[in-house]
């Protein structure tokens, strides 16, 4: 039944980007200032705000894994890390290829670029740091005490883009303040539905594998005691 | 049409649609490597249990 769900979910994801694509491409006028490149925009933003909904559920399940010691707390923490991290780079390389169309550039050290690659790194170090602790208990401790850390990365890329006083080339933010034309809007949320829709199906299937690992570490032990 | 435009967008979501793919593949091959293992493993208890 969870399996049928999960499927379900990531074909409703592709046909919902499916068709999100074609209004994208072929329903939409170009940008007056940066012509058709602009409509990186539809991936590059939702793969960002899609990735940092999960690295809040995230945070919020390591601190419950914590309180609770609930080992299906650690489950969700590591399936939705790893998918998020997935589309951080989706958003950083997007966001790369954008810059050179625009600013002659791959990278600059620019406060909002720097904060971002601080917060794919951040989580690519919990990614790596998880699988080297045997003991499960320990291994999920430590996990969720980076979790909460590289979560206070988070909310620093949203403000470097926001604070007063910082320089710096990334464009400011244009949606929920009328800056970005309202027949942008639909194509938008849709991108964004379409990410949430396959991210969520990413996220039950990873979270399903790590599930049948744990089965497995307890028939391997088992197996050791007898 | 200005085409390094073009050229740039299509280099986005090709890329975007590789990191995606990619981890879909390595996923399902890491799932099946752990239905394997389980299965495996299940199958030694059982045996384990008869014996």
């Amino acid at each position: 039944m969870r399996e049928k769900a999960t499927y379900l979910l990531g074909a409703l994801g592709a046909l919902v980007m499916i068709s999100n694509l074609h209004t994208i491409f072929v329903g939409l006028p170009d940008d007056a200032l940066q012509g058709m490149i602009f409509r990186i925009i539809f991936i590059h933003v939702p793969a960002d705000l899609v990735a940092d909904l999960f690295f809040t559920i995230a945070l919020v399940t390591s601190v419950l894994f914590l309180a609770r010691k609930n080992f299906i707390y650690d489950s969700i923490t590591v399936a939705c890390i790893e998918v998020a991290t997935m589309l951080i780079l989706v958003n950083l390389v997007t966001g790369s290829i954008w810059g050179r169309n625009q600013w002659g550039v791959w990278w600059t050290w620019d406060l909002r670029l720097t904060t971002q690659l601080m917060k794919f790194v951040l989580y690519m170090s919990y990614l790596v740091v998880r699988p080297a602790i045997a003991e499960p208990t320990q291994k999920a401790t430590m996990s969720a005490i980076i979790a909460i850390f590289a979560y206070a990365d988070v909310p620093l890329v949203w403000m470097a883009i926001r604070l007063p006083n910082v320089r710096t080339n990334h464009p400011s933010p244009v949606m929920g303040n009328g800056k970005m034309a309202a027949v942008y809007n639909a194509p938008f949320g849709m991108g964004m539905l379409a990410l949430l829709l396959i991210g969520s199906a990413l996220v039950l299937l990873r979270l399903h594998q790590e599930t049948s690992q744990r089965e497995i570490d307890s028939l391997r032990r088992e197996l050791h005691a007898a | 049409m200005d085409i390094t435009n073009l050229k740039f967008l299509f280099y986005g979501y090709s890329a975007a649609w590789i990191i995606i793919t990619a981890f879909v593949l390595l996923l399902v091959s890491r799932g099946r490597r752990i239905d394997r293992e389980l299965a495996r493993l299940r199958a030694l208890v059982e045996n384990k249990e008869r014996s």
